[in-house]
């Protein structure tokens, strides 16, 4: 990318309910925060996951469940404690597709249970 | 359609309209030439730019908390300030003020002043609610170190002119000033962009370009001044022409913070 396209760059933008993998739902919602340093150590286990994927590779049930609970942090992180702006939890999930939206609320429905 | 494209729409038609009534308005004898014109046509435009961009910033304050929207109205005021004092100087033209009070006791210089002061303040307090703490955002350190280097600045050479040393220097002196404070907040909207989330990278990066560009049409106008003494009317026409980018980017920057909105 060009030094023009890369300094003015910013978030892809993606249309509402298209997110459809655990991973992208994690980058979605850390991209939102106003201070990254806030919420940098919570990616600390995504990194390590990406880093370990090999390009085409399915996600295991382990590390979507990681992504699940990291995100489930951001999204706790976005709605009580962001800086500039309110987040609901209703609205970062609607940018998620009905398939990753009904997973995420599984995972949290067993963790409670838990 | 979004409110925010209504306003970059409605803003883009009145400048077609302004530089066009800019040329065809009636005007005293003493303005009535192509040079002048072309001022009037330029400077309204740009307020116009500058007030758009003021009242994008402000489009989507509802979603922001309080100290965001504190930060925000403070920017836009400042941004405010900057279209008044463009438009004034064609106004008091116009209206044969330019030996008025205002004018000769160098109170025209005040929107200014306060447009910049008040660009630092937004620009710092978003800083703050962001977590990024550089010395630009201490107050006093800041303010200290620019007066001094304006002080400096008076002992600048510069061309011979028909104004007294002392005005020369004085009015070199603020203009460095103004120069030196937008260019603190540029660099500290820099840091912020640098720090900040994705979502609102785009935004900062438009409204450093605006910054910076200010800065530049600033120095230009200082260099200006130091090398043609203050027979520069040609060269003000043209810094204005060129500051006409600035003012869309402004509008840029405005309408990148509505884009925000969106998640």
């Amino acid at each position: 990318m060009s030094f023009f396209g890369s300094f003015f760059g910013g978030a892809t933008k993606k249309k509402a309910g298209s997110i459809d993998s655990a991973l992208d739902m994690v980058t979605y919602a850390a991209s939102l925060a106003s201070n990254p340093d806030a919420i940098d150590p919570m990616l600390d286990r995504v990194r390590a996951i990406s880093a370990g994927l090999s390009p085409g590779q399915v996600l295991s049930t382990e590390d979507t469940q990681t992504l699940f609970d990291v995100y489930l942090h951001i999204e706790t992180y976005l709605t009580t404690k962001e800086a500039l702006r309110t987040f609901t939890a209703q609205d970062l999930r609607t940018q998620f597709t009905p398939e990753l939206r009904q997973q995420l609320e599984a995972y949290t429905n067993n963790t409670k249970g838990v | 359609m979004k409110l925010a494209k209504k306003i970059v729409i409605g803003a883009v038609l009145t400048m077609a309209l302004l530089v066009v009534g800019g040329f065809i308005v009636p005007l005293p004898d003493a303005t009535n030439n192509f040079s002048f014109k072309l001022d009037l046509a330029v400077t309204t435009t740009l307020a116009v730019a500058y007030s758009a961009s003021a009242v994008l910033f402000l489009v989507s304050l509802r979603l922001y908390k309080a100290q965001m929207r504190h930060a925000f109205i403070t920017l836009s005021i400042g941004v405010l300030l900057t279209a008044i004092s463009i438009i004034q100087i064609p106004i008091l033209t116009v209206l044969s003020l330019t030996n008025s009070f205002w004018t000769a006791s160098g109170l025209e210089g005040i929107p200014f002043v306060l447009s910049v002061v008040f660009i630092y303040a937004g620009v710092r307090a978003f800083a703050r609610l962001v977590g990024t703490h550089t010395v630009l955002t201490k107050v006093g350190a800041t303010l200290a170190v620019i007066t001094a280097l304006s002080l400096v600045s008076t002992l600048l050479p510069h061309a011979q002119a028909t104004s007294s040393e002392q005005q020369i220097d004085t009015v070199n002196a603020i203009v460095v000033w103004l120069g030196l404070v937008a260019l603190a907040s540029a660099l500290i909207v820099l840091q912020i962009k640098q720090r900040i989330g994705a979502h609102y990278a785009n935004a900062m990066a438009w409204l450093f370009a605006a910054l910076m560009g200010s800065v530049l049409a600033i120095l230009a106008s200082l260099v200006s001044t130091l090398v043609s003494g203050d027979d520069i009317a040609l060269v003000t026409t043209l810094i204005n022409v060129a500051t006409l980018a600035i003012g869309v980017m402004y509008m840029r920057a405005g309408y990148a913070f509505t884009e925000t909105e969106d998640l």
